[in-house]
């Protein structure tokens, strides 16, 4: 009985993300950030031949890690991300796929995926050090701008501009979050 | 008395090997997500150059030129404006060290490795604790079956 027990909690604890994603939201009037970047069409993944993704997941995934490369580069961000730039082992998970995963689910979500959804700590509890032990620093109003900027050069290494609406719409979001994010 | 502790001991045991078989199970069944992450091995190092900024063409060139011919790096950033340059490497080929040392031999100009201070790397980032037995584990099972 303990064993079944100890079983059905292994698995449930953790369901596969797939179960998460299929949602039954309405389809919105208007398109969503997500569908204006490809939404779910299907496209062949250029990082992994013969693996299909949706096009919106992949263009913000393309956005996501241009923009970790800015950051590690950004001295202004660099109190946040040094363990980005600290040496694992071969076989060793790194700090980038784990924030490039959480990033791009967390865009995806936001940005109006109904097949995506984010599984992380919400927004005030992730920046605040007393709830996140790996957030030691506060993050302030410069570093929230510096960051916008670093992900609005992410998206012009992708080809998309800053003056392409999108971008606007993408900084929208983005200052929505400042209130959670921003917290001395 | 000595009967029913072996049984519970043998019991004991057996629970718990099945409960780590059943959770190495787990960790490879969802980390073989349908979409497979094309980045999931890349490590990232960065290499301060000391010029003045932003750089100049010659020296963004050169560092592109020199980078590209090191084994293992997947992708390359110059910040010129910062004076520095992100690498993306798999460290099953490469190691940072290795990286700076054959970036330095094949340059002239002045340049040091970042690396981050303990200090530093107690702040953190909201990405990972690796101290936690949780990751600790999913490291290890993730290695193994990455391994095979």
């Amino acid at each position: 009985m303990l064993l079944f027990l100890a079983v059905s909690i292994s698995f449930a604890s953790c369901k596969d993300d797939d179960d998460d994603m299929t949602t039954t939201k309405p389809t919105p009037v208007e398109p969503s950030i997500y569908d204006k970047l490809g939404g779910t069409a299907m496209v062949n993944d250029p990082n992994n031949p013969g693996t299909m993704i949706e096009q919106g997941k992949l263009t913000l995934r393309s956005v996501v890690d241009s923009t970790i490369f800015i950051i590690a580069g950004d001295s202004r961000l660099q109190p946040y991300f040094p363990t980005l730039l600290n040496e694992v082992g071969s076989g060793d998970l790194s700090g980038f796929s784990a924030l490039s995963m959480s990033l791009t689910n967390f865009f995806s979500a936001a940005t109006g995926s109904t097949t995506i959804t984010y599984g992380g700590m919400n927004m005030v509890d992730a920046h605040d050090p007393a709830k996140n032990s790996r957030m030691a620093l506060k993050a302030d109003n410069a570093s929230m701008d510096a960051f916008i900027e670093d992900v609005v050069a992410g998206a012009g290494q992708n080809g998309v501009p800053a003056t392409d609406p999108i971008i606007g719409e993408i900084g929208a979001l983005l200052e929505s979050l400042r209130a959670e994010i921003v917290q001395r | 008395m000595k009967k029913t502790l072996i049984k519970f001991t043998i019991w004991s045991s057996a629970i718990l090997t099945i409960l780590v078989i059943i959770l190495a199970v787990h960790i490879y069944l969802v980390t073989q997500p349908k979409e497979k992450n094309p980045t999931l091995s890349w490590q990232l190092a960065r290499i301060d150059i000391n010029e003045s900024i932003p750089l100049s063409k010659e020296i963004v060139s050169k560092t592109y030129k020199t980078l590209k011919q090191i084994k293992g790096i997947q992708r390359i950033v110059v910040n010129s404006k910062e004076g520095n340059v992100v690498i993306a490497y798999f460290p099953k080929d490469q190691t940072q060290e290795g990286i700076y040392s054959a970036f330095e031999k094949n340059t002239d100009f002045t340049s040091v490795l970042f690396t981050p201070s303990d200090k530093q790397l107690a702040a953190g980032c909201p990405v990972l604790d690796k101290n936690s037995i949780s990751y600790k584990l999913g490291s290890f099972f993730e290695g193994v079956f990455q391994n095979q």
